[in-house]
């Protein structure tokens, strides 16, 4: 009985979508420079509704230009429950991680960790994924992060949504 | 006797969850087709869902494909528009849509009996992520964000409409 009843839950649950919840902290992740400097690197590179932006495959990210927590929020400027709800699937890939290790990292980088999308980042010192992990580690402040988080900005800027 | 309905429930479960081709998802989510097979048939609708790598019932690989509007709230396509797709090596590719706003991009020459009728065939596969643009009478829309890997326009420009995992239908003239 016990083994029908957990190949029943296996069934029901490939079948049913992931819901990443609003309960849960976000943990030591900074919201401000997620916001400012990280955000539009994912916008660009990974949230994309072929990609990430798509509601039931993990690390759901919300955008502008991608996945709407709601319908009514099409060609309207992210919200801040979207970048919550952001920061709360990055924080739950791999609580704890070292942020140079984590899969959030590896996973784009090339010679890491396999990633559908393929190689976003070919070495660590490339301003996007520096931003980025600088970001993780805390240290957005510091001067070579704010250096690289400036020309990552450059580097996925989108034009702007039509008048 | 209990044993055997359990099974009939998993396999129901089962069912629901991988029992219908892209043809009948399509069918169900979009309608059926009032246009007969080839280049113009299924507008709007996502090509590479019977014609991309994995399953190809349509006969045709597509790299990308799509259906170009006038407007976002037009019923028809827009026949003409031109569409312009640039790759990650910098090459450009430009086809016209067809009759019914369709226009598909394969790899390889295309068959004589189907040049000019929206599809253009590429020397080789245009490396992603691509950026496009559409132009028509002098009109012309560009994407904002790129497609990564996608090829089908539709799978994120429905023909239902904006929503939050939709941009609506591709179209050049913005509405008035």
């Amino acid at each position: 009985m016990r083994r029908w009843a957990a190949a029943f839950l296996a069934v029901a649950g490939a079948c049913g979508g992931v819901d990443a919840g609003t309960e849960q902290p976000v943990g030591e992740l900074e919201q401000d420079s997620y916001t400012r400097d990280v955000h539009p690197i994912l916008e660009a590179r990974c949230a994309t509704l072929d990609c990430h932006g798509v509601d039931d495959r993990p690390l759901r990210l919300y955008s502008e230009t991608g996945l709407r927590a709601r319908d009514d929020l099409r060609d309207q400027p992210i919200e801040r429950d979207e970048l919550v709800a952001n920061l709360r699937a990055i924080a739950a890939i791999e609580p704890g991680a070292i942020p140079i290790d984590s899969l959030f990292i590896r996973k784009p980088l090339a010679g890491g960790v396999f990633h559908e999308g393929g190689d976003l980042w070919a070495r660590l010192d490339e301003p996007q994924v520096a931003c980025v992990l600088a970001w993780l580690e805390g240290t957005s402040d510091e001067p070579a992060a704010a250096e690289a988080c400036a020309l990552a900005a450059d580097e996925v800027a989108l034009p702007p949504p039509t008048p | 006797m209990r044993a055997a309905a359990r099974l009939a429930v998993s396999l129901l479960l089962v069912a629901g969850c991988i029992g219908t081709t892209p043809e009948e998802e399509l069918a169900d989510q979009q309608g059926g087709d009032r246009y007969e097979d080839g280049p113009i048939h299924r507008p709007g609708q996502r090509c590479l869902a019977c014609h991309g790598e994995d399953y190809t019932p349509g006969g045709q690989v597509f790299v990308v494909a799509g259906t170009v509007y006038r407007r976002a709230d037009d019923a028809d396509g827009l026949a003409g528009a031109e569409v312009e797709v640039t790759d990650d090596r910098g090459e450009v590719f430009s086809v016209q849509s067809n009759q019914t706003g369709n226009f598909m991009m394969s790899v390889g020459e295309v068959d004589a009996d189907r040049r000019g009728q929206g599809w253009i065939g590429l020397a080789r596969a245009p490396a992603f992520p691509l950026r496009v643009v559409v132009r028509y009478a002098g009109m012309e829309q560009s994407m904002r964000n790129v497609i990564h890997r996608e090829g089908a326009c539709a799978a994120c420009h429905d023909r239902a409409g904006k929503g939050a995992a939709s941009n609506g239908k591709v179209f050049v003239e913005e509405a008035p």
